[in-house]
């Protein structure tokens, strides 16, 4: 059973839909300025990656949202990006009542939490009970579409959205769902920028992956869902791409470091090409996780040296654009890597000057009208959480290039 | 159709002496609680102490979990670890929230919020047995744990696996009670959980925790407890649930006649379990109901410990009498097929199926 994606949906620091995405990463603009929005003694200071609505202007991206008043900042992120989505998979109401929905987020609703946490007691305990843990978010994604299907959340922090895109898949190819939405979503919140911060892994200045000054990452929020639709219902539409291969494996080496050598990375990049029967060398572009921080940054490039060996395809990292997404960060890579792949564009990693390990260079301006047939997205975790999906490009119909 | 599944190992920490799987053969506590706790096991003879300082309680719990099912199971290696959890480790996001606030943002400590992710117990039962395999957690609320035997279920369908372990695990604190019990969906007072029958209904839930992990099989062994038939969790409303119960049957090849036992998540509110029982009563009208968050307490994966009793019966172990929720009289050897029926609550359109039988 084939599985494709048809519909996708981005809301980020660099715009409010797909469109607005593509043309900052082909015109190479950042997302990341001194944080303006989130209320922090870091305010004015560092930089991040911030959506500059507040949640009222959110809400007015939203048609007939039916929740009240009761919502979080990653819910709104959620029902925009998944709306997006499935607007451009024109799927019908029917469609999307037995369409499944996988979310992934690492924070919930703790935007609220944080924001009220001493005042417990004069705030509606809708948000310390149910909005707090993040399966609300895609239930309430779940109530808004008005799904009779089956509705899950993943928690594999970083990695969270692209493990639902791999659900996703696997849920279409076990007879399980025809469409399924795939996604996920994370506010910007005191509680991950004070986290990162703590573990003296937050640059101060513009993040700069793979580069040999790196310091660490900056944060970012956003959402970003794709609709997966099986090879049965697809009918004659327009195809973004086709979910070729994925692998999930655990690093096994700390709960928030990666293994030197790359190992976690290399063995989970290995068992995609796999699935996907592809050589190392037929992929055309790597969107690596890429945070910036010196210790994701050395076990990604020697997972990518051990597998490409002196052949390493074109890579970048869109952190420099959008930050760290966390539970959107999965799915965020995926849909900028089948972007780069139907575009047939390559958008450059921002800030880089000096090179950290000279066979890791990686795209420094934008390249147009270059074929990509295949491409691969990492997306790696806290808790050894590694996952890779490898996407391939896909004529009207279902043919691969 | 799925393959056989079997279920090889479990093990279950919760606030009945369930610890060495004696839980049906010693006396339940019937102690009025305002919530329950777990009984803490010895930690120290299970992980050693110079870990044990930095580790909050859910980690302690996963890791124990962990080595008790498969030490139960007999299992030497793992294809899979998967995990479902409500709320993840509320003990260090409440610690580190705590610390931002206290400490104004600055010179924080980061091991609570490493440890705060929902996949620590995941990702530290991997650690701990140097287990490089797929690796993942679920949080979607009541339905996480089932969501989670899926993934395995698909697991074994992919020939992905032979071995998987599965838990289910949720912690309680102070704070957590504190901050939760604002509004009427708790109760404040201890209230005697046995007190929950029919039509003996409480004001809010009590509110608890457990953590159970079982190791999921291809191979039957002559320790299995039962085969594991089908799950589905399903986002939908009780109008459309009567065909979707139906259909879930038919796919297994099962009639409703054929179920000798229903296993419930009453919780003893009112608006929550009357729709479920008149749903059960009306699909099947003469089948006994068991429940279990009397023994456990109202959380996310509840239902996880109701798997393990759902095995410990199909297993033909003693049972306690007050797992009925209308007095039953029947023959443990009589239960071929068992039925467990999950809604969330607090998230009451999420509903889960699992479909149970005789190894």
């Amino acid at each position: 059973m084939r599985v494709f994606v048809t519909g996708m949906g981005v809301i980020s620091s660099i715009g409010v839909n797909v469109n607005e995405n593509l043309k900052a990463l082909q015109q190479g603009r950042t997302g990341i300025k001194p944080i303006s929005g989130l209320s922090t003694i870091h305010r004015g200071k560092w930089p991040a990656a911030e959506i500059d609505l507040t949640n009222t202007q959110l809400l007015n991206l939203i048609p007939n949202f039916n929740q009240g008043t009761r919502y979080t900042r990653g819910q709104l992120l959620t029902i925009i990006a998944a709306n997006e989505a499935i607007a451009e998979a024109k799927l019908s109401i029917e469609d999307q009542k037995d369409m499944a929905i996988v979310g992934g987020n690492t924070v919930g609703g703790i935007d609220i939490t944080e924001a009220n946490y001493r005042d417990y007691q004069t705030t509606d305990p809708y948000y310390f009970n149910q909005a707090h843990p993040g399966g609300e978010t895609t239930r309430q994604l779940a109530d808004y579409l008005h799904t009779s299907a089956y509705t899950s959340t993943i928690n594999t922090a970083c990695s969270s959205s692209a493990n639902a895109i791999i659900l996703g898949t696997r849920l279409i190819k076990n007879g399980r769902a025809k469409r399924v939405l795939v996604g996920g979503s994370d506010p910007l919140t005191k509680f991950s920028l004070n986290g990162f911060a703590s573990l003296m892994i937050y640059d101060e200045e513009n993040c700069k992956p793979f580069d040999a000054r790196h310091q660490g990452l900056n944060l970012g929020e956003g959402g970003a869902f794709l609709v997966l639709e099986s090879e049965d219902v697809l009918g004659k539409k327009d195809i973004y791409a086709e979910v070729l291969g994925y692998a999930n494996r655990n690093d096994a080496f700390h709960s928030s470091a990666s293994s030197p050598d790359g190992e976690g990375a290399y063995a989970t990049i290995k068992q995609a090409l796999k699935e996907a029967a592809l050589m190392p060398e037929q992929i055309s572009f790597v969107h690596a996780h890429g945070t910036a921080t010196p210790n994701n940054d050395t076990s990604e490039g020697e997972a990518l040296k051990r597998i490409f060996k002196t052949n390493i395809p074109p890579f970048a990292s869109s952190k420099s654009y959008v930050g760290h997404t966390l539970g959107a960060a999965g799915a965020l890579n995926a849909i900028y890597a089948i972007l780069a792949m139907k575009y047939s564009f390559l958008f450059p990693n921002l800030n880089f000057k000096e090179a950290m390990d000279e066979q890791l260079i990686p795209i420094l301006k934008v390249k147009r009208n270059i074929n990509l047939s295949y491409v691969l997205s990492n997306a790696f975790g806290f808790g050894g959480n590694n996952t890779s999906i490898v996407f391939g490009k896909v004529n009207k119909g279902g043919d691969n290039e | 159709m799925n393959k056989p599944i079997y279920v090889n190992g479990i093990h279950s920490i919760s606030p009945q002496a369930s610890f060495n799987n004696l839980f049906f053969d010693s006396t339940v506590e019937l102690i009025p609680r305002k919530y329950f706790q777990i009984i803490a096991p010895k930690y120290r003879d299970y992980i050693p102490a110079k870990q044990l300082r930095r580790m909050a309680k859910q980690m302690k719990l996963g890791l124990i979990g962990a080595q008790k099912a498969i030490e139960d199971a007999n299992s030497n290696s793992i294809d899979a670890i998967i995990v479902g959890t409500g709320n993840g480790n509320i003990s260090d996001t409440q610690k580190f929230l705590n610390s931002i606030i206290d400490n104004k943002e600055r010179m924080l400590i980061p091991t609570s919020f490493v440890q705060s992710t929902n996949n620590i117990v995941a990702g530290s039962i991997a650690l701990m047995l140097k287990n490089k395999q797929y690796n993942t957690t679920y949080t979607h609320h009541g339905a996480a744990f089932e969501i989670s035997l899926i993934d395995a279920i698909m697991l074994f369908a992919e020939d992905k696996a032979k071995t998987i372990l599965v838990g289910g695990i949720d912690e309680i604190t102070e704070e957590t009670f504190e901050h939760k019990s604002q509004g009427d969906l708790w109760t404040k007072e201890a209230l005697n959980p046995f007190a929950i029958k029919e039509n003996n209904y409480i004001q809010g839930a009590i509110m608890g925790e457990s953590s159970s992990f079982f190791i999921l099989s291809s191979q039957r062994t002559e320790h299995s407890y039962a085969q594991l038939l089908d799950v589905k969790v399903i986002h939908t409303s009780f109008e459309s649930l009567d065909e979707i119960l139906l259909d879930f049957l038919l796919q297994n090849n099962i009639s409703r006649s054929q179920i000798n036992l229903l296993i419930a998540g009453f919780n003893g509110v009112e608006s929550y379990d009357k729709p479920q029982q008149k749903f059960l009563q009306n699909h099947f009208k003469n089948t006994p109901i068991a429940f279990y968050k009397h023994y456990v307490g109202e959380h996310p994966s509840a239902s996880a410990f109701g798997f393990w009793m759902a095995n410990q019966i199909l297993s033909s172990k003693k049972i306690d009498e007050n797992i009925w929720y209308t007095k039953q009289s029947i023959k443990l050897n009589d239960i071929e097929y068992v039925l467990l029926f999950q809604q969330a609550y607090l998230s009451e359109k999420d509903f889960a199926l699992i479909l149970l039988k005789k190894a």
